[in-house]
C-alpha cells in the first residue's frame, strides 16, 4: 500500500501542504488528525454529491461520514489509479446511488473507477488547478448546456435515474433523452476543455 | 459493421457508453469500433473525465461544523477499537475466561465468505477469537448469508410482521423464548420491521429486522446455542468487517448467543448491540 505512493504527483502548493497520497499513507498508519486534513480538502466535495442526491441534511452527513470511515477502511484507494477526489467523488456518487436504490450498484461503479482511471488521471491538465477554479470552470462550462441537457445528465448523475425513468418523468422520448444526455456530455467536455485553455 | 460511423455518431456512441445508455446493439457496435480504433480509448478516458467533473458544478453547501469531529471520533474508535463496554448496562456476560479481559472488545478481522470462512488477523491476538468461531462454528458464515439473503428476498426481509415485541414469541415455530431474552432496539434507535425463524449452525433462533433510515436495516440474531457448542468467547463481544462492508458483533448470555449484522462499521454496530443491552 504504502509504495503506492506515487513520487511524481506534483506538490499542490509550497511549503506545508501534503499531497492527499502522503495524508491518506498517514491515515493508514492510523494517524487520524490526517483523516482531518482529508476532510477540510473534500468533506465539502462530498457532503454536497451527497446532499444533492439524498436531498436530506441528516442523511448527506451520514454518507459523507461513511466515505471518510471507508476510505480509511477499505484501503482501496490508490493514487496510481486517479486522483483522491475523483476517487471520492465516484464513491460518494455511487454510495448514493446505492441508498437511492437500496441495492448494491456500487461495486459496479467501483469496479469502472478501477478500470477506467488507469493511467488516465495522471496526465490530465485540471489536476494542477485548485477546487476553487475547479469549481469555477465547471460551473461557467455547464451553463452552456442547454437545460434539458443539463437536468438529463443531473438526474442520472446524481440519482442514478435510467434514461427510461427520466424519459417516462419528463415525458419525452427516451432517444430525446439520450441525445440529450449524450450531448450534453459532449458539450460538457468540449467547454471544459477551451476554458482550460484559457487558465 | 456495414456502413461506417460518421465522426459525430462515433462521438454521440462513445458519450453513450460513457453515460452506460448503449443499446446492446450499440454496446456491440462500440466494442467492435474500440477494438478497431484503440485511440478511442482517450476518447472514452476523456468523456469519462469530463462527467466526473459534474459535482464541482454544484453549489457549494458546506456541512455543519460538527460533522468533522463526529467522523473524527468515530475514525478514533474504529481504528483503536479500544472503548470499553460501560459497565452499567453490561450484562453479567456469562464466559468463564474473561475476567480481567472483559472490557477489550474484538480487533478488526477480516472475513472472506468464499469457500471456508477465514479471518485474517489485524489486531493480534484478539482477532484469534474470530478465527477459532468461524473453525469450530458454521452459523457464523451461516448468520451472513442468512442476512444477505434477507436483504435480497423478492418477498421482504421477514417471514412475519409485528408491530409489538410481545407478539413475537407465539409466531416462532421451533424456537422458544421470553420477551425479555429477544435483542430488542429501543424504538427511537430502529423501528423493528418484524422478525423470521432460523436455523443457523445447527441452532434454533430467530432473526429480527430493523429499520434505522431510510436504507439501512440491521439483522438481529438470537441463536439457541449452548455454550459447549461454541467457542469460549475471550472478550465481551466479537466484531468483525468484512471487505463489502457488511459488519458483525457477537455477544452471548447464559442461554443464548446475539449477533447483529448490517452494512455498518463495527464501531456503530456495537453501539446498537449496547442499546439492546441496556434494554
Amino acid at each position: 500500500m504504502i509504495q503506492a505512493i506515487d513520487e511524481t504527483q506534483p506538490v499542490q502548493s509550497v511549503m506545508t501542504h501534503e499531497t492527499d497520497s502522503a495524508l491518506v499513507v498517514r491515515l493508514w498508519d492510523g494517524d487520524v488528525s490526517a483523516l482531518g486534513s482529508l476532510y477540510d480538502r473534500y468533506g465539502t466535495l462530498v457532503y454536497g454529491i451527497a446532499l444533492k442526491g439524498l436531498r436530506q441534511v441528516a442523511e448527506a452527513e451520514d454518507l459523507t461520514q461513511e466515505i471518510f470511515l471507508k476510505l480509511m477502511r477499505t484501503r482501496s484507494f490508490n493514487p496510481r489509479r486517479g486522483s483522491l477526489a475523483s476517487y471520492l467523488t465516484t464513491l460518494t456518487r455511487s454510495r448514493v446511488i446505492d441508498r437511492l436504490r437500496s441495492q448494491s450498484t456500487q461495486r459496479k461503479y467501483l469496479n469502472q473507477w478501477h478500470h477506467n482511471q488507469s493511467d488516465v488521471d495522471s496526465s490530465t491538465p485540471m489536476k494542477h488547478i485548485t477546487q476553487q477554479e475547479r469549481r469555477a470552470l465547471v460551473r461557467e462550462a455547464l451553463t452552456t448546456l442547454k437545460a434539458q441537457q443539463r437536468e438529463v445528465l443531473e438526474l442520472s448523475y446524481y440519482e442514478g435515474q435510467s434514461q427510461r425513468d427520466i424519459a417516462e418523468h419528463l415525458g419525452v422520448p427516451l432517444g430525446t433523452v439520450k441525445s440529450w444526455a449524450r450531448r450534453g456530455l459532449l458539450q460538457l467536455r468540449q467547454q471544459l476543455n477551451l476554458l482550460e485553455e484559457d487558465v | 459493421m456495414a456502413i461506417p460511423l460518421s465522426p459525430q455518431e462515433i462521438q454521440e456512441l462513445t458519450a453513450g457508453y460513457v453515460l452506460g445508455d448503449l443499446t446492446s446493439a450499440e454496446a456491440e457496435a462500440f466494442q467492435s469500433l474500440l477494438a478497431d480504433t484503440p485511440e478511442l480509448q482517450a476518447e472514452v478516458a476523456s468523456l469519462q473525465e469530463a462527467l466526473a467533473m459534474m459535482p464541482y458544478g454544484l453549489e457549494e453547501v458546506k456541512p455543519e461544523q460538527g460533522l468533522r469531529s463526529q467522523i473524527l471520533s468515530a475514525a478514533n474508535a474504529e481504528l483503536f477499537q479500544t472503548n470499553p463496554l460501560p459497565k452499567k448496562t453490561r450484562r453479567p456476560w456469562a464466559m468463564s475466561t474473561v475476567a480481567a479481559g472483559l472490557a477489550i472488545v474484538c480487533g478488526l478481522a477480516t472475513l472472506h465468505l468464499r469457500g471456508q470462512v477465514r479471518l485474517l488477523r489485524v489486531q493480534a491476538p484478539i482477532a484469534q477469537q474470530g478465527n477459532d468461531i468461524s473453525q469450530t462454528w458454521s452459523g457464523l458464515s451461516q448468520i451472513l448469508e442468512d442476512h444477505q439473503r434477507s436483504m435480497v428476498n423478492p418477498n421482504g426481509p421477514v417471514d412475519f410482521v409485528v408491530s409489538r415485541p410481545d407478539e413475537i414469541p407465539d409466531l416462532l415455530s421451533g424456537f422458544q423464548t421470553t420477551v425479555a431474552a429477544l435483542p430488542l432496539l429501543p424504538a427511537k434507535k430502529g423501528l423493528l420491521l418484524g422478525g423470521s425463524n432460523c436455523e443457523l449452525g445447527g441452532a434454533q433462533g430467530l432473526r429480527l429486522t430493523y429499520q434505522l433510515g431510510p436504507d439501512q436495516t440491521v439483522s438481529a440474531y438470537q441463536l439457541a446455542v449452548a455454550k459447549e457448542e461454541f467457542p469460549e468467547f475471550q472478550s465481551a463481544q466479537i466484531t468483525m468487517q468484512q471487505p463489502d462492508g457488511t459488519g458483525i458483533v457477537l455477544w452471548r448470555d447464559d442461554e443464548y448467543l446475539y449477533a447483529l449484522v448490517a452494512e455498518l462499521p463495527t464501531s456503530e454496530l456495537q453501539s446498537l448491540a449496547y442499546e439492546i443491552e441496556g434494554i
